[in-house]
């Protein structure tokens, strides 16, 4: 079976900026894992996964399940950064997890109440359904998170491409999440995380990519993360135990 | 003077008038529609840019109606395809300087609204010095005047701002998404881009139907003013949609009427002071976001 992921020689160079953001990226995800997207600030993680959904210009081949994005499209969730939206936005949590479903509603289409429904059935597996009726503004980081995390879960995919869900979370909201993400791997779907907090990554991933403007390692996580890698991408000696 | 303002609001002064009137209420409430996107897609500065760029347009289409022969020039479908086609082309140059230089999106917006104005200045100027055609009335363009408009016209209008205004409420549920979260939207596969584009195509239908009336300088201001003015009162996309409606149609109506009824008030300025009591209230009075509110909070707090 086709990888879930699979990218070769991906390269992104922004507009009027002298170094390529990421080059010759080569990457195939592993079917059912859960895999750490790591690095330095800066490294190009969520590029990485912004130019593999099309977000951004990029060269090289990017395949889906062994397609073109394209035609695969249904069995991608993508979750952006918290950070990438206005919170002060006048829409409840409610409004924000059935955008998840658009794609089964259909252009042009009301949201119905069944549609509702279901979205809060997604905000209720992430602990949200109390907060349904909420601004989102109103919401903690962590709480705001979640409802994203459903928004995502409510797509329904085989691959979910997540882009610091974790940043910003209390301890509450961490659990939440890591708990679902391990979940969906149970399931059989594979799942990409940018993640920043190199003590915590190797307790609950088994795959890492690290990154740093190009590929430093990728594989099991031990192996990503031995002392050799964590310094060539970080340019610096790293002491931590993190394995 | 009074007896005749009472007259005008209570739909009394005529077919003609009430016909006028309508048409401002309704340019109102498309602006409020089109606004609330607007304003939280975040392109509120990119929109005055595009309403002043319509300027040189105003006076390429009154030459283009001349040399076709339209009612001495000022026929408004012309003129408004003019005003369209500049407003294109300016929001056009603002995405290409955004794209193609190291300016940013606010030096980008401040020289093409100044060149294009600018450019529609000079274009005027030279035109009144024309000796076809009657020139009389462009200049209402800049600021707006009720009582200039015949009966075709705000039919035009009437019915220019009710198709934007459900095409947009048609779109209600793909326009609040891409307001939200673009990149999401786009990451969905559906044509998001491309209703980007629609967007800032609808809004340039109304800045170009609302020029007659409010005037290229001040309509931003009815394009923005309605929806913040509506945010104050609630944190509900269809409400604020409904509200921000509201607020344009009433602004629009009012200042319209006073404008038409009392001596040497100017349209366009009328209507956005109107608008601006409306935001006042808001801005003092809302519950939860309010000046007073927050005042009183810090207060209790501390």
């Amino acid at each position: 079976m086709p990888s879930p992921l699979s990218v070769s020689n991906l390269s992104v160079h922004y507009r009027l900026q002298d170094e390529p953001a990421l080059s010759g990226i080569d990457f195939e995800a592993k079917q059912s894992s859960l895999i750490a997207v790591i690095g330095p600030n800066g490294a190009g993680k969520s590029t990485f996964l912004k130019a593999a959904m099309g977000l951004i210009p990029c060269t090289g081949e990017v395949k889906f399940f062994g397609e073109k994005l394209d035609s695969q499209r249904n069995k991608i969730a993508y979750m952006p950064q918290r950070s990438s939206v206005d919170w002060d936005f006048p829409i409840s949590a409610l409004d924000v997890a059935a955008m998840g479903l658009y794609g089964q509603i259909g252009f042009m289409r009301r949201v119905k109440k069944e549609h509702k429904d279901k979205a809060l059935s997604y905000l209720e597996q992430v602990g949200m359904a109390d907060y349904a009726g909420r601004q989102i503004g109103q919401l903690s980081g962590g709480q705001q998170q979640r409802v994203f995390l459903a928004r995502t879960l409510a797509q329904n995919a085989e691959l979910y491409l997540m882009d610091e869900p974790l940043s910003g979370v209390d301890m509450a909201s961490e659990k939440i999440i890591i708990d679902i993400l391990i979940a969906l791997k149970k399931q059989g779907k594979t799942i990409l995380v940018v993640h920043h907090d190199l003590q915590s990554v190797g307790s609950f991933f088994d795959e890492a990519l690290l990154l740093n403007r190009t590929k430093i390692s990728e594989g099991p996580i031990k192996t990503v993360l031995s002392a050799g890698n964590l310094a060539r991408a970080y340019k610096m000696p790293v002491i931590a135990d993190v394995a | 003077m009074w007896r005749d303002l009472l007259n005008v609001l209570t739909f009394q002064a005529g077919y003609n008038s009430n016909l006028v009137l309508l048409s401002t209420f309704v340019l109102g409430a498309a602006c409020g529609v089109i606004g609330s996107f607007v304003y939280l897609r975040k392109r509120a500065l990119l929109s005055d840019a595009i309403s002043h760029a319509t300027l040189p347009g105003v006076g390429l289409g009154f030459l283009a109606a001349l040399a076709l022969g339209l009612n001495d020039g000022r026929h408004l479908p012309t003129l408004m395809a003019g005003a369209a086609l500049m407003a294109l082309l300016g929001g056009l140059c603002v995405q290409w300087i955004k794209t193609n230089t190291r300016l940013n999106e606010d030096v980008a917006i401040g020289s093409v609204l100044s060149v294009f104005y600018g450019g529609g200045v000079v274009l005027l100027s030279i035109i009144q010095r024309l000796q076809a055609g009657s020139k009389a009335g462009l200049e209402t363009f800049l600021l707006g005047q009720v009582s200039g408009l015949s009966a075709n016209e705000s039919i035009i209008i009437l019915v220019t701002c009710t198709l934007v205004a459900v095409a947009a409420i048609l779109l209600f549920k793909e326009l609040t998404l891409i307001c939200f979260d673009f990149s999401y939207a786009q990451s969905s596969g559906q044509p998001y881009a491309k209703l980007d584009i629609a967007l800032l195509a609808l809004m340039i239908v109304v800045v170009c139907v609302g020029l007659k009336t409010v005037g290229l300088v001040l309509i931003v201001a009815l394009l923005i003013i309605p929806p913040v003015t509506a945010r104050f009162w609630t944190d509900d996309m269809p409400r604020l949609v409904f509200l921000a409606a509201a607020f344009g149609a009433s602004s629009c109506f009012i200042g319209g009427a006073l404008s038409a009824t009392l001596p040497n008030l100017p349209t366009g300025a009328t209507i956005v002071l109107t608008a601006c009591v409306f935001f006042a209230f808001g801005f003092l009075f809302s519950p939860r976001r309010g000046a007073l509110s927050s005042f009183f909070r810090v207060r209790h707090a501390a």
